[in-house]
């Protein structure tokens, strides 16, 4: 039988077909064509922009500095998030505002974050190096921004610092909605903090925590504002992300075609990885309940 | 199953077939009629005109724009956006044949001439409206913005070139001569540092354009020549590019320069001539203004300017810096193309050339160089002339040119991050850009 609300899901269908489906079909035809935006030429090339990108050594280098990026942020940001929620689910006087306060630093633009971030670490005039300093490092002697290793450090620490609190947000919510009883039950059975934390909380904050990490990794896998405000990829490409990649081939070289079949490679690279992430959210939880 | 129909039932106040395609029929022309009407809207009428544009052309022609209103009732519209957006937003507009705008600025070593189609020449607009005193205008400056075609594109409105900034204090304090070669520059540099209060150099090795802007005035002056004159091979890894590369990398091997060299850009650099961080520098001339502002810096009246040391085994006589220089553009598209030059020729007469330039604006007339006003608030004025004679605008605006800067900025800071020898630092860049020339 035809159902009666098809008619009118036409337009979404229509909307999505117009903005999502048929853009992405779009970029993925011109990844098969060499087409440069100021002259306009377009020529098919068939695989050559995905072999020419995947034999740059420069494409490689992103790739493999995308996925530290990534695994050390979201795992950070997964670790820092969860103990943010646990610390602040309990009642207190001043709780309300510690709340708040903590998610500042999310509700700030990521241009603004990076910049502050970027001074925070300057060599010769950062508070970190100054603050260093009075410990006896000499100012100066820790580059960060100039040295492959720290620059990559100091991304990761203004990407932690801006976005732990969302996975704070989430993982609160979630323990929110956890029904009491199984935690006060366990402790009257003489159960540890930990025990009932580890058997009873965390396997019930698992799809809470899967959420957070599946956004957070699909997000940090295509981040662009932090590296690019704080190092512009540098030094020695060492914080050269795909999506710095993407843009110079886009809007510095106006490659479209080689763009397209960059932004073709990241999009399969983010749904392998958040497809597996949402497969061990959705796994049902193993706890002490359900056993 | 469906149940009898009552009164009120919803099923009864469905949607007919009809209603839906001639709210869309009427959804398709309202933004059909709105798309005109934007469009209408966003080209400039006749006395106004649009010119996307760098902040810091809001500070220096302000109150010119406010006269040019009231002496010929054209209002001129800026929209700023700075770098990188700013050549992204003037490609993006040009290329789409978008009448927006009727004037956009970009640096000339921003801009590639595989753009031109899409620009209006200025030749015809400067013989049947020829500007104030035109032998007056820089010819070196005019020259940089000539098409392979001879035609002139683009409208010199800012220009820079690179020259010696010292702390002329500690000089006279150490008894330090200025320096006519890289080997007294050097000299000074290693009697200059006092790390980490005070380093003998400074140099900007970031990751963008500025390690190559930075690096080009060392090489240029050790003789190096960056293309073959048919530009198909990249000369960089010659005798003199390794020397350059050396003697440019040395710096941050000896520790004279400060520390995060890798990382440091020109807001750094002038921050580190102001603080007394560095002792001297090789940096753009119009940086000589905010580097002796009297509110900004801590050691205001104690610098002082010269041209850039060369190599004597160079044979060379003049030194040559870098030279860059703002140009203004008229896109073809654009409805007043003679209303835009005609604005042109006024901004950048005798008169305004001078205003700009108190206001911090590097001049594009010789005459203003000489105006004492000019000498008084830029000190740094006879060591600019002198150096905007010979000096290099580095790349020509070939279609690969982005690439190519991209490509030699990552090298440069490979060697300045201590990640390559100077050696492997122009040999990588000659392989690389070579190899984009040919392609």
């Amino acid at each position: 039988m035809r159902e009666p609300g098809i008619g009118f899901s036409l337009p979404v269908y229509a909307l999505l077909a117009g903005v999502l489906v048929w853009p992405m079909a779009y970029v993925f035809y011109l990844s098969f064509y060499s087409f440069h935006l100021l002259t306009g030429q377009m020529s098919f090339v068939a695989l050559h922009n995905y072999a020419a990108v995947v034999k740059d050594a420069t494409f490689l280098s992103a790739i493999r500095n995308t996925c530290l990026y990534t695994s050390a942020s979201v795992t950070l940001e997964l670790l820092l998030g969860v103990g943010m929620a646990l610390l602040l689910h309990r009642p207190g006087r001043f709780m309300a505002i510690v709340r708040g306060a903590v998610i500042a630093p999310w509700a700030l633009s990521p241009v603004v974050a990076g910049l502050v971030w970027r001074m925070l670490f300057h060599s010769n005039y950062g508070i970190l190096n100054y603050l260093l300093s009075l410990l006896g490092v000499p100012m100066g002697q820790l580059q960060w921004l100039s040295t492959p290793g720290l620059a990559m450090v100091a991304v990761i620490t203004t990407e932690v610092w801006q976005n732990a609190p969302f996975v704070y947000v989430i993982v609160y919510a979630g323990l929110q909605s956890l029904p009491a009883e199984p935690e006060e039950a366990a402790a009257v059975d003489g159960a540890s903090p930990w025990q009932i934390f580890r058997f009873i909380t965390l396997p019930q904050l698992v799809p809470a925590i899967g959420v957070a990490g599946s956004f957070r990794t699909i997000l940090a896998l295509r981040e662009f504002t932090i590296p690019w405000t704080v190092t512009g990829g540098g030094p020695a490409n060492a914080t050269l992300m795909l999506s710095i990649y993407l843009y110079r081939q886009m809007l510095q070289f106006f490659e479209l075609g080689r763009a397209a079949a960059v932004g073709w490679i990241m999009l399969l690279l983010t749904a392998v990885l958040a497809a597996a992430f949402v497969a061990r959210a959705s796994r049902p939880p193993e706890s002490a309940l359900t056993q | 199953m469906r149940g009898p129909r009552r009164c009120g039932d919803p099923r009864d106040r469905r949607i007919t077939r009809r209603q839906v395609l001639r709210a869309a029929k009427d959804a398709g022309l309202a933004s059909l009629i709105s798309s005109w009407a934007v469009k209408q809207a966003s080209a400039a009428p006749p006395g106004r005109l649009t010119w996307l544009t760098h902040p810091v052309f809001g500070d220096v022609t302000h109150d010119l724009l406010l006269r040019y209103k009231n002496e010929t009732g054209t209002e001129v519209v800026l929209d700023k956006v700075p770098y990188p957006g700013l050549r992204e937003k003037a490609y993006l507009e040009l290329s789409s044949g978008s009448d927006r705008y009727d004037l956009i600025s970009i640096t000339q070593d921003l801009w590639t001439w595989d753009i031109n189609a899409r620009i209006e020449p200025l030749d015809g607009l400067m013989q049947s409206l020829p500007p104030e005193a035109p032998s007056d205008l820089n010819a070196r400056l005019l020259s940089m913005f000539r098409g392979p075609d001879g035609k002139l594109y683009g409208w010199p409105l800012r220009s820079g070139v690179f020259i010696l900034h010292y702390r002329r204090d500690l000089y006279e304090e150490m008894k330090l001569t200025v320096p006519r070669t890289w080997e007294e520059y050097k000299a000074n540099a290693r009697a200059l540092n006092k790390p980490p209060e005070r380093y003998g150099n400074f140099i900007m090795g970031t990751q963008d354009q500025f390690a190559f802007h930075d690096w080009q005035n060392y090489f240029f002056n050790f003789g190096g020549k960056l293309l073959s004159p048919d530009h198909r091979r990249c000369l960089i890894n010659s005798e003199q590019g390794v020397r350059a590369t050396e003697y440019w990398l040395s710096f941050v091997k000896e520790n004279l320069v400060p520390p995060g060299a890798a990382s440091a850009k020109w807001d750094d650099e002038i921050a580190a001539m102001q603080q007394g961080l560095a002792a001297q520098t090789i940096g753009w001339s119009p940086y000589a203004i905010p580097i002796n502002d009297p509110k900004k810096s801590k050691f205001s009246g104690k610098f002082g300017w010269a041209v850039a040391p060369v190599d004597p085994k160079s044979g060379m006589r003049h030194s040559e810096t870098f030279l860059t220089c703002w140009g203004v553009f008229i896109p073809r598209a654009s409805r007043n193309k003679e209303a835009a030059y005609k604005f042109l020729a006024w901004i950048t007469n005798r008169q305004n050339d001078l205003l700009m330039a108190l206001a911090g604006n590097g001049p594009v007339r010789n005459s203003t160089y000489a105006q004492s006003m000019y000498v008084r608030m830029n000190p740094a004025a006879a060591a600019t002339l002198e150096a905007l004679k010979y000096g290099n605008p580095g790349l020509p605006p070939l279609p690969k040119r982005p690439e190519i800067t991209v490509l030699i900025n990552q090298e440069l800071n490979a060697g300045v991050a201590g990640k390559k020898t100077a050696k492997q630092v122009v040999d990588d860049i000659a392989a690389g850009v070579t190899r984009l020339l040919s392609s």
